[in-house]
């Protein structure tokens, strides 16, 4: 015979009433998996945030005025956005105080029939010799080799692997690396030598379906690295006080964009999560009200066999605490497995940057959900606990009966 | 009794999930666009024909799922939960190996119906797993 104890008399409790048990544990398995995923894809944008800035490398960058936005949101999401302002801003900004170093980009659209990939792709061009946002991952990565005018790199979700070979408006350009995934726009960039890309342009006329009008002196943005000593803001006003039709904006403005993107996606969810929280808790805590009214006599009988109201108490809040345990596990599972298949998916619609945070993070914001579901049937369950195991054997039988 | 109620439920589960994998490629559309060959013939993307393949697993799920629920006999139940996991275990490949989608991750394709496929087929492998284990109940009581 199979020894009874507290934990096999909870579960064949929570058995006995199958639509209650799966109920109340989808309720908590809502909640959790909710407020988990939001808690993820909010790390995750903030990790990815972190990564991207760093690889940006610029304290400031500088675009024509009107454009800022769909500069911020190609930095972002890497959706292709062309604009142009004349050579003559990055030689008046590199003359200014406060400005340690200034690297030019050029971008350009690819066409959506490019033979690497369906849809349009952002190709930018960059200076090797003043740039500061790949070189330093080239001298790293490269080995130190030169780059050639025609070698391109690429970023993670461009469908090109190192040493392949891929034709834009004619010219054809070989893939010298791949680099690392950071959720922003720059996975979905394309990074050509400025040299490479001015012929490309002058070539586009004769070698491609449709001609590139770029000037040889334009440029999209001008990438701004600050001296130690100065403050970024100050220097951001200095060159929006000497220079007209440009706007500046800082790598902190892009985390402000990103979040007001958020703000009312996550605060929707959030709003809904602490409901559902709310409504798990008073729905458990009638449940379980329910529950000891029910099993009065039941209980009556465990009492009158010496069990003490201590064993009372632990069987109802071990029915309880067994509840959202499962439910709160349940919700984790269904919550990562549908996050991590459409992790993609949510990162386009929302238009954001996301780079899942690492392993330990995850557990660590698991665990904690785990405890909190726990918690949530610790304090529903506390008050029928107290009164179940209050109550007086002869009087729970006949209560009960 | 309780084996046969239990078994049911599984079986309305495997039915219901198939109606899902049926549905999917409706709800959550596999890429549209047409290749143009060099023959200058335009063919459907090679999702679409992934997309046509798992609406025929799940059409097979839906059945077997139906014949689950009705049948009385726990052995055949139990073989048919066999077949189900199995079933499920296409699903899932189906779409990474059989008939792999498109290559870029960033198509419609890639992006909602195959995630999609392969929860519901892992669901399906879980359902048909445990279905295959429940124990058979004793001849007497299958007769009834």
């Amino acid at each position: 015979m199979k020894e009874i104890n507290l934990l096999t008399l909870a579960l064949q409790n929570l058995r006995r009433k199958p639509y209650r048990t799966i109920v109340i544990g989808l309720c908590v398995a809502v909640a959790t998996g909710s407020l988990f995923a939001a808690t993820i894809v909010l790390r995750g944008v903030q990790h990815s945030l972190t990564v991207g800035r760093a690889r940006l490398g610029a304290d400031l960058v500088i675009v024509p005025d009107g454009y800022e936005t769909l500069a911020q949101e190609a930095f972002i999401t890497g959706q292709p956005s062309t604009f142009y302002m004349s050579d003559v801003a990055e030689k008046k900004i590199s003359t200014l105080s406060g400005v340690n170093q200034t690297s030019p980009q050029v971008f350009v659209e690819t066409l959506s029939n490019a033979s690497c990939c369906i849809g349009e792709f952002f190709l930018v061009g960059f200076d090797p010799e003043t740039d500061f946002t790949i070189s330093p991952w080239l001298t790293t990565h490269l080995d130190g080799k030169a780059l050639g005018p025609f070698d391109i790199i690429v970023g993670d979700r461009i469908l090109l692997r190192e040493g392949e070979t891929v034709i834009f408006y004619g010219t054809d350009f070989s893939v010298v690396g791949v680099l690392e995934k950071t959720g922003m726009g720059i996975d979905r960039t394309i990074y050509v030598p400025m040299e490479g890309l001015r012929s490309m342009i002058a070539n586009s006329e004769t070698l491609a379906e449709q001609t590139l009008e770029i000037s040889p002196n334009d440029l999209s943005s001008i990438m701004v690295s600050v001296k130690p000593d100065a403050e970024i803001l100050d220097v951001a006003e200095l060159i929006e006080a000497n220079l007209d039709g440009v706007n500046v904006f800082t790598a902190t403005q892009l985390n402000q964009a990103v979040g007001n993107q958020l703000q009312g996606v996550l605060g929707i969810t959030f709003g809904v999560t602490a409901s559902l929280w709310l409504m798990s808790l008073f729905t458990i805590g009638l449940v379980f009200s329910l529950i000891v009214n029910e099993r009065q006599r039941e209980l009556g009988i465990l009492r009158a066999m010496g069990a003490k109201r201590k064993v009372i108490f632990q069987l109802v809040m071990g029915e309880a605490g067994l509840l959202t345990g499962l439910g709160g596990l349940s919700g984790l599972v269904a919550a990562g497995v549908l996050l991590t298949g459409f992790s993609r998916l949510i990162q386009l619609r929302l238009r954001i940057p996301y780079l899942l945070p690492n392993v330990f993070e995850i557990m660590g914001i698991s665990l904690l959900l785990l405890l909190l579901a726990l918690f949530t049937g610790a304090l529903a369950s506390l008050h029928p606990a107290l009164s179940s195991s209050k109550m007086e054997p002869y009087a729970a039988i006949r209560k009960g009966e | 009794m309780k084996q046969l109620k239990r078994a049911s439920t599984s079986g309305i589960a495997t039915a219901v999930l198939g109606f899902l994998i049926v549905i999917t490629p409706i709800i959550l559309p596999v890429c549209e666009g047409l290749l143009e060959l060099a023959s200058g013939k335009q063919v459907p993307m090679r999702c679409h024909w992934t997309a046509r393949a798992e609406m025929l697993l799940g059409v097979l799920i839906f059945i077997i799922g139906l014949m689950i629920t009705f049948l009385k006999n726990p052995q055949e139940r139990r073989r048919l939960h066999h077949l189900v996991a199995m079933l499920g275990a296409a699903t899932i490949l189906t779409p990474i190996f059989i008939i792999p989608t498109c290559m870029n991750p960033d198509m419609a394709c890639n992006l909602a119906t195959k995630p999609a496929l392969i929860i519901l087929g892992g669901v399906v492998l879980l359902v048909g797993m445990a279905g295959s284990r429940t124990p058979s109940m004793p001849s007497s009581e299958s007769t009834e």
